[in-house]
């Protein structure tokens, strides 16, 4: 069996590696990095902070099933982080109440694998598929 | 000429009587959550809370004595008002319900409940998502 030294220099790269980011961890805990890696982030992202993207894709999907838009309804089009409609400060604010309702209410739920983040209330609960929550069944004929 | 006059006057003069229900309703008793609103708004709203729960009185009342406290579902009706209260007061302040709805505000029991005593949870978007 020939021995293969590429195979030990290899070995040592990766035991610096990993040394150097077991020595970086403590350092990073101390002074935050603006920028944390896997984490849904952009100056626009202000209330569903700290997901991290797959997540954050997921709760976009349930808010689209939710209220039974695309997602044009909330974001301008070509630009995600954009601003520009005004649906999308509605739902900052309607996640906003979500969260605190399930803060408040609910405090000892968990959500189950595959379930939205934002707790025991959704988007569903009071949207069930329609941009406009009923408040009383629609009379009959209707 | 005068029996028709007669006829009228006594139409007219059965009418209000008729309106008014037969017994005056009794004070309520034990309100906590929805204290300041009258006998008859309280009693509107249950039947409403009822309907959109899709349960009877008797799901959160004991038979007989409205006023006890003793079954659990009443306390968790209780919170369920306070919290749709608190939703009604900070988010939707400007909402004024029309004559017919209910007095709670933009969002009510059946907001949620939409005849079911568990709300629904979520479509299940995340499963299809993986």
């Amino acid at each position: 069996m020939t021995s293969r030294p590429w195979r030990h220099a290899l070995g040592a790269m990766a035991l610096s590696s990993a040394l150097a980011v077991a020595l970086a961890r403590p350092a990073a805990a101390q002074v935050p990095e603006p920028t944390k890696p896997g984490i849904a982030e952009s100056p626009t992202i202000t209330v569903l902070t700290g997901l991290m993207v797959p997540q954050f894709e997921i709760e976009m999907r349930h808010f689209v099933q939710a209220l039974g838009m695309n997602c044009g309804g909330c974001h301008a089009r070509g630009n995600f982080a954009s601003d520009e409609n005004p649906r999308k400060a509605t739902a900052r604010r309607m996640i906003e109440m979500t969260l605190n309702l399930n803060q408040k209410f609910f405090p000892g739920y968990t959500p189950a694998e595959g379930e939205t983040s934002l707790g025991r209330v959704t988007c569903y609960t009071c949207h069930q598929g329609a941009a406009q929550p009923k408040s009383a069944p629609v009379p009959p004929g209707r | 000429m005068s029996r028709l006059l007669v006829s009228v006057l006594t139409v007219l003069c059965a009418a209000p009587a008729a309106a008014q229900p037969s017994r005056p309703a009794r004070p309520l008793e034990n309100i906590k959550v929805l204290s300041g609103w009258t006998s008859a708004e309280v009693r509107d709203e249950m039947r409403r809370m009822a309907d959109a729960i899709g349960v009877k009185c008797d799901h959160c009342h004991v038979q007989g004595n409205f006023a006890s406290d003793e079954k659990r579902a009443k306390h968790t009706a209780r919170r369920m008002l306070q919290l749709t209260i608190s939703l009604n007061t900070e988010y939707f302040p400007m909402h004024v319900p029309s004559a017919g709805d209910s007095k709670l505000g933009r969002i009510t029991c059946y907001t949620c409940h939409q005849g079911a005593a568990t709300p629904k949870l979520g479509t299940g978007a995340g499963e299809v998502a993986r």
